[in-house]
């Protein structure tokens, strides 16, 4: 993901992405990424939770409207339904 | 971040069960950031995902071979969700076939554009694979393409999401 944002940005395209792990953003340093720690495969919310859903969206609008900061902002979406993103982290089954 | 550095502890999992020479491609700087040249009101607005979207007629990812499989899709953006398909070695696709607005928001992002909160969607989504090992052909090649592609559409900005 961060590859690709990056030849976007050198291609002189505006861009705003997702990373649910801030430690390879880090290396990769894509311009603008918010912070999501959502489990993997569950980018922008659980299943049929169509508010979450729209949130994380909207919180990408914002960050895009907002052109004053590079690298890797804070959100304040956390995953509190169960250990999944701990185990996948851990590269543990789930 | 729970203490656990996952980008070390992914990078030897690759190494150990598929490709023994993975490394991440680190950069020094960050790319260059680009103003949105217009309000979002009046934007188009086009979506790039690492998900392993696909449509029934097209080819899917490769998800077996060492190297990655840095090739695209593009699925038009009035794609009804159904229409969607799956295929990614880390996550659990099944799962998110149920409601793929877990990986790919369409149907929130084409509400954004009938309520006004952006101008446009682009006409395509750019869909690639989560796992990409040797990113060669993916940053001299694909990813190229695909830029040229948005910025032929028209596009103001991207947003891009992994899975």
């Amino acid at each position: 993901m961060g590859l690709i944002q990056r030849v976007l940005d050198e291609h002189g395209l505006p861009t705003i992405s997702i990373t649910q792990v801030a430690e390879i953003a880090a290396v990769i340093k894509p311009s603008r990424s918010i912070f999501v720690p959502h489990p993997f495969g569950l980018t922008f919310g659980d299943l049929n939770d169509t508010a979450t859903q729209h949130d994380v969206l909207e919180a990408m609008f914002t960050a895009a409207e907002s052109m004053d900061w590079s690298g890797i902002k804070g959100t304040d979406f956390r995953w509190t339904k169960d250990n999944r993103r701990e185990k996948q982290l851990r590269k543990q089954r789930h | 971040m729970s203490g656990i550095n996952f980008a070390e502890l992914e990078q030897q999992f690759v190494r150990d069960r598929i490709n023994p020479d993975f490394t991440w491609r680190p950069y020094d700087e960050y790319s260059p950031l680009n103003e949105l040249s217009t309000s979002l009101s009046e934007a188009r607005v086009a979506m790039v995902t690492t998900a392993g979207a696909y449509l029934a007629d097209q080819e899917p990812f490769d998800i077996e071979g060492p190297a990655g499989d840095p090739t695209f899709r593009e699925i038009p953006s009035d794609t009804r969700l159904e229409d969607i398909q799956l295929i990614h070695r880390g996550y659990n696709t099944k799962q998110a076939l149920e409601d793929p607005n877990v990986v790919l928001p369409l149907d929130h992002l084409r509400t954004a554009r009938d309520s006004g909160r952006i101008g446009s969607v682009a006409s395509n989504i750019y869909s690639f694979m989560g796992f990409i090992a040797e990113t060669d052909p993916l940053v001299d090649d694909h990813a190229p393409e695909v830029a040229r592609k948005l910025k032929a559409d028209g596009t103001d900005i991207v947003l891009l999401a992994p899975a």
